[in-house]
């Protein structure tokens, strides 16, 4: 849906970044001072004031991509940035856009998440050092970018940091009253990471579409179908999925529990 | 030395300059593994020749 057609309200504000400027500002005179010493083969003015004018190109070279590093840093949030890697993530952008009723495009269609950074928002754990981690990550996923170390279907490592969905969802009354967030034994198993939230009692954040590397194209349920499957055979059905048979129903409980807390 | 020092700063500016125009997966990419060795590099070769060049003006100073 094209969200500008609709009116202003609909136009999420533009993303005005200055920081570029702070960048060009040590950057630009290190290149004139470069240029300088690569035509003359020396940094201009005598032995010492040469040697001066050396000692800060280099100064503001360094200077200049610590900055720059701290811009990359700071645009890397955003869902256009992760959405930018060819192959792996813009079926996963895509999904969250469409009409699929997963638990990520629910959070990023009903603002649960920042429209601008939904992917860093969910992917970074809590505070400073989730922030470090999910750097960490990202240069993880760029050397693996460039070797084409990865595989088909994507899949996250280990279960998913319950410290992401527990920042909202723990002081909630949604959250509360169902009755399997109060077992003290299953507290226990996500607090020592055995399980997490998505994958495990509710269902994986992002469609198995989108995770393939193909184009994403968004294919709605038929409903007289699913519910002539459920009604019939629903059994069959269930032992066709795989082995977490037995969390389907949670698994429909966590999607009805995330519309709740939607609205 | 001091040439190709600042031929390896002017081309890791410029993988910068490309990173503030566009930032995306496959500039930071560039940026990370190719931008900052080039930086590393160049920062290392012109300290490296301001220190024989002071080196050199040393003896005849002193």
């Amino acid at each position: 849906m094209n969200e500008a057609a609709l009116g202003p309200l609909f136009t999420p504000p533009a993303d005005v970044h200055w920081f570029w400027i702070v960048v060009l500002a040590p950057a630009i005179p290190a290149i004139v001072l470069s240029v300088i010493a690569l035509v003359r083969g020396r940094f201009p003015g005598g032995p010492l004031i040469g040697g001066g004018i050396a000692g800060a190109t280099w100064l503001l070279s360094l200077f200049a991509y610590l900055l720059g590093t701290l811009h990359l840093a700071e645009e890397a949030k955003s869902v256009e940035f992760c959405g930018s890697c060819h192959d792996t993530m813009p079926p996963l952008v895509a999904s969250l856009r469409s009409e699929e009723e997963s638990l990520a495009a629910i959070h990023y269609q009903s603002g649960a998440v920042s429209r601008v950074e939904p992917c860093y928002t969910c992917h970074s754990g809590y505070a400073i050092w989730g922030t470090v981690s999910a750097k960490q990550a990202g240069f993880g996923h760029m050397w693996r970018t460039l070797t084409r170390d990865y595989e088909f279907p994507l899949e996250h490592k280990g279960p998913f940091n319950i410290d992401s969905c527990q920042n909202c969802h723990a002081g909630t009354k949604a959250f509360r009253d169902v009755e399997d967030h109060r077992d003290p034994e299953l507290a226990q198993a996500m607090f020592d990471r055995e399980i997490g939230c998505t994958g495990d009692c509710h269902p994986a954040a992002h469609p198995e579409a989108a995770l393939t590397g193909k184009p994403y194209v968004w294919v709605p349920k038929a409903p007289e179908a699913t519910a002539g499957d459920e009604a019939a055979n629903g059994g069959d059905d269930d032992e066709d999925e795989g082995g977490d048979e037995d969390e389907g129903g949670d698994e429909d409980e966590g999607g009805d529990e995330d519309d709740e807390e939607a609205e | 030395m001091i040439r190709f020092s600042a031929l390896l700063l002017l081309v890791s500016h410029v993988i910068l300059l490309l990173l503030l125009y566009e930032t995306t997966g496959p500039m930071a990419i560039l940026f990370t593994f190719v931008g900052t060795p080039l930086l590393g590099l160049g920062l290392l070769l012109l300290a490296f020749a301001g220190f024989r060049q002071r080196r050199r003006r040393a003896p005849r100073s002193g």
